[in-house]
């Protein structure tokens, strides 16, 4: 057995003895038939010449002998699977279950690697993305975070940077277009003009910005992303060209993006930095402090993470030295590259990895139950095995045929399972999507094929080793058992004990991740918010801001709405606010404040809260109790005495033992002693902001004016 | 009279072999030598078609092959017949007198 083996697996690899063994067979032959020819009478030489003769070509004759072998392969190959598929439709109740059984499990593995493929193994979608960072800046000594930079900041990375090829911002605002059938409220990403040839995105329709364009005075243009190409215009071509009006002037489209990842944002449009109102008031690019925007780079050839990271930690340190009204030492600057490929799939790596590993015990499990199914059909069949291994087919052939069996099972299994996973991509990809911008990237490709084509034939194999290696005595054995019309031997029932132990500890290890994750869940969903959310409407009010200059002429335009909303039938109360609670974006301010009459501390010592202008109805619109004192009133508007209401939990703090109500602080400004003094007039209950433990924190944020506002109504209990 | 030598459908070369072996093990050349022998010569054995033969059937598990040393004491590779191939045997004889007997009983009638 093990000779034949040897030899077999010597002439599969075109060994020589095989080949060594025929020649010396064929000339044995040879000097045979000669040797009888002699024998005849002929002379020698005749005899050798009239045996090679009657042999015909010896060559040939070994080519021949040769491609027997292949054909037999294909030969029995053809008549296992005939044999299997005919032994599977007999038993159709077990095909299906191990073909589903599989399905899922090879189907759940194939749709988590198309994820975990077109998110974390692809490349980045932007020309030479491996180069691409976005720059990071935190002043840890101010309380900033991962913050913005102001232009005149973006223009020393430009200058004063050494590592860096190119360098190019970003921030994104609301503003409304008009000119298609109804105004429509565009999130607008506002970048330099070389914003797209830093990452390397061409256009799929005219053309992106030109150098210059965002200076000063150059013409108002847009390029629209893809999808809201394709949402508002239909993916019509001729849209290049148009001109619409946005902040009171003309605005061309001059192109429009191929599909992107919407990253830094899902923006609806692109206009160079000069077309942004805000970002081009010169008040703004004259304030060094003023940060709104992110800086992206792109590396020199020569350089890597390692020198980028030196170059702009000196780079900061200049800055500090150069300007320390806006950089105290105490602040900490610093400036540092993040590779764009980490920061785009940063969210997503962890969750995705845990996903796979998941499915990968989900197909163990799945496995497992199929093999313990193989396992109870095997003694079944231990009968009609012992009469194939009596009727002449030997050990290795009836192995074969179990291990192309559960080859077809699982192959079968792997067809449904793409199925399944084609089935489940776009909830996969709207799941995605909540962790990174490169989701849209994700589908069923020639990689996704050719891992789930791997997965099938591993668990095809694997599923026909197990009773093949099973049991602990020979197949030999075994079969003679049958023969003998023996029950099933010890060893098989050993190898389904230790199958049912992993399947238990499998079931057990997914049971308990599902139950944690559920508990997430409940506790997610059991949080109290501090606020009623029931009969709320909410909606976000961006004025346009060339013709609400002035915070007077916005408080108008406020007032009037509010006097307007309030006399509608139907409408109990209403308010506007900075934020919505718990929403997108809903991150309040944060500032440092100080209590007057306690004793003076060092700035950047000053305790901090979030805080957030209202107008007087905020709290009976949310549902906040008022707990002491008084909330907001109309009569607190601007000119009057300033005031404050602060939290339960803000209370306690900072009065452990005294009633908050009648102190005084300072909140806000460039440092506290500038920042009006409020007084405080009441406590209302906690109000759960965007603090949830996993809500995530939306990256971008304004720091500079406050843009955008948010009405909240609350509607009665039967409207 | 000198006999016509008849050349060997395929697979009947196989069965033939397969009777050859079944007194006891045999080198190819014995083989070849014994059908014509057993066939009084009527039989040829393409010498070029019998080893291709020969591997077919072993790979087929029908006959397995030892090296052994030959009546003069050279070496030589002898084969032998295995269980299945004893089983296809009895198969194939039944199967061919069967056949043999169908076509005599057509050739008779007419």
């Amino acid at each position: 057995m093990l000779k034949k083996l040897a030899g077999s697996i010597g002439s599969f690899f075109g060994s020589g003895r095989k080949e060594r063994e025929l020649d010396e067979e064929l000339a044995f032959h040879i000097e045979k038939e000669t040797e009888e020819n002699v024998r005849r009478g002929m002379a020698p030489d005749d005899a050798r010449r009239a045996a090679l003769v009657r042999f015909g070509g010896v060559a040939k004759t070994k080519d021949e002998t040769r491609e027997q072998g292949h054909a037999v392969w294909l030969d029995t190959t053809l008549q296992d699977v005939r044999y299997g598929l005919r032994s599977l439709r007999r038993n159709p109740g077990y095909a299906a279950a191990a073909i589903l059984t599989l399905a899922l499990g090879i189907g759940a593995n194939t749709a988590i690697f198309s994820v975990v493929h077109g998110v974390l193994l692809q490349s980045l979608p932007y020309g030479g993305g491996e180069r691409l960072v976005r720059l990071r800046v935190d002043a840890p000594g101010a309380g900033i975070q991962d913050g913005h930079f102001s232009p005149l900041e973006i223009t020393d990375l430009r200058e004063r940077s050494h590592s860096l090829a190119a360098v190019s911002e970003y921030h994104s605002m609301w503003f409304v277009l008009l000119g298609r059938p109804e105004p429509e409220r565009v999130q607008t990403g506002v970048v330099s003009a070389n914003f797209f040839d830093l990452l390397g995105v061409h256009p799929i329709l005219g053309r992106t910005f030109l150098p210059g364009e965002d200076k000063h005075g150059a013409e108002a243009v847009l390029v629209l992303s893809h999808d809201y190409w394709m949402r508002s215009f239909g993916g019509d071509p001729a849209v290049v060209g148009r001109v619409f009006q946005m902040n009171d002037r003309p605005h061309t489209v001059i192109g429009v993006l191929p599909p992107i990842p919407g990253y830094p944002e899902n923006n609806d449009v692109y206009m160079p930095t000069s077309a942004c109102p805000f970002r081009s008031d010169p008040e703004m690019e004259a304030d060094r402090d003023s940060g709104m925007l992110r800086a992206f780079g792109r590396l020199k050839p020569d350089a890597g993470i390692p020198e980028a990271r030196r170059d702009l930690e000196g780079l900061a340190a200049q800055l500090a030295h150069d300007y320390p009204k806006s950089y105290p030492a105490a602040a900490h600057l610093a400036i540092a590259p993040l590779p764009l490929s980490e920061e785009l799939t940063r969210e997503a790596r962890p969750t995705f990895l845990l996903l796979f590993g998941t499915v990968g015990l989900v197909l163990l499990l799945a496995c497992a139950n199929v093999a313990n199914l193989m396992l109870a059909r095997l003694t079944r069949r231990q009968q009609e095995l012992a009469l194939r291994s009596a009727l002449g087919a030997g050990r290795g052939r009836l192995a074969r045929q179990l291990l192309t069996e559960s080859l077809l099972l699982a192959l079968a299994g792997g067809a449904l399972g793409l199925v399944v996973a084609a089935a489940g991509q776009r909830m996969l990809v709207h799941f995605a999507e909540r962790f990174t911008p490169r989701a849209a990237e994700i589908g069923i490709s020639v990689p996704v094929l050719l891992f789930s084509l791997a997965v099938s034939l591993l668990v095809g194999i694997g599923l026909g080793l197990i009773p093949i290696l099973s049991p602990r005595r020979s197949l030999t054995v075994w079969l003679q058992e049958g023969r003998e019309r023996a029950t099933a031997g010890a060893g098989r029932l050993k190898a389904r004990n230790l199958l049912i132990v992993a399947q238990v500890a499998i079931s057990f290890v997914l049971l308990a991740g599902a139950g944690l994750m559920l508990r997430t869940l409940w506790r997610l969903s059991g949080v109290d918010p501090g606020f009623q959310t029931a009969r709320v409407l909410t909606s976000r009010l961006d004025l346009n801001f060339t013709r609400y200059k002035t915070e007077e002429d916005q408080r108008g335009f406020h007032r009037r709405l509010l006097e307007r909303l309030a006399a509608e039938p139907g409408v109990l109360s209403v308010a506007l606010s900075g934020t919505i609670p718990l929403n997108e974006g809903g991150r309040a301010n944060n500032g440092r404040f100080q209590i007057e009459g306690r004793p003076p501390v060092a700035a950047d010592a000053l305790p901090r809260a979030d805080f957030q202008h209202v107008t007087p109805d905020y709290f009976r619109t949310i549902g906040v109790p008022i707990l002491r004192g008084r909330g907001l009133e109309s009569a607190d508007r601007a000119g009057a005495a300033p005031v404050a209401v602060v939290n339960q939990s803000m209370a306690r703090h900072f009065w452990p033992s005294e009633d908050p109500v009648g102190r005084r602080i300072r909140v806000g400004g460039r440092g506290p002693e500038q920042a009006p003094s409020l007084t405080i007039v009441g406590v209302v209950g906690d109000l759960l902001d965007s603090r949830l433990p996993t809500e995530r924190h939306l990256d971008l944020r304004h720091r500079g004016r406050r843009q955008r506002d948010a009405v909240l109504l609350r509607a009665p209990m039967r409207s | 009279m000198t006999p016509s030598r008849s050349d060997l459908l395929q697979g009947t070369l196989d069965v033939l072999i397969l009777k050859t072996l079944s007194p006891g093990a045999m080198h190819g050349w014995g083989i070849s030598q014994r059908i014509q022998q057993l066939s009084q010569d009527v039989l040829a054995v393409n010498q070029g078609s019998l080893y291709p033969a020969l591997h077919r059937l072993e790979l087929k598990g029908w006959i397995e092959a030892e090296w052994g040393s030959s009546e003069n004491n050279r070496k030589a590779r002898f084969y032998n017949l295995t269980r299945s191939g004893r089983r296809q045997l009895a198969e194939e004889t039944e199967s061919w007198e069967r056949f043999a007997a169908a076509v005599g009983r057509v050739l008779a009638a007419t």
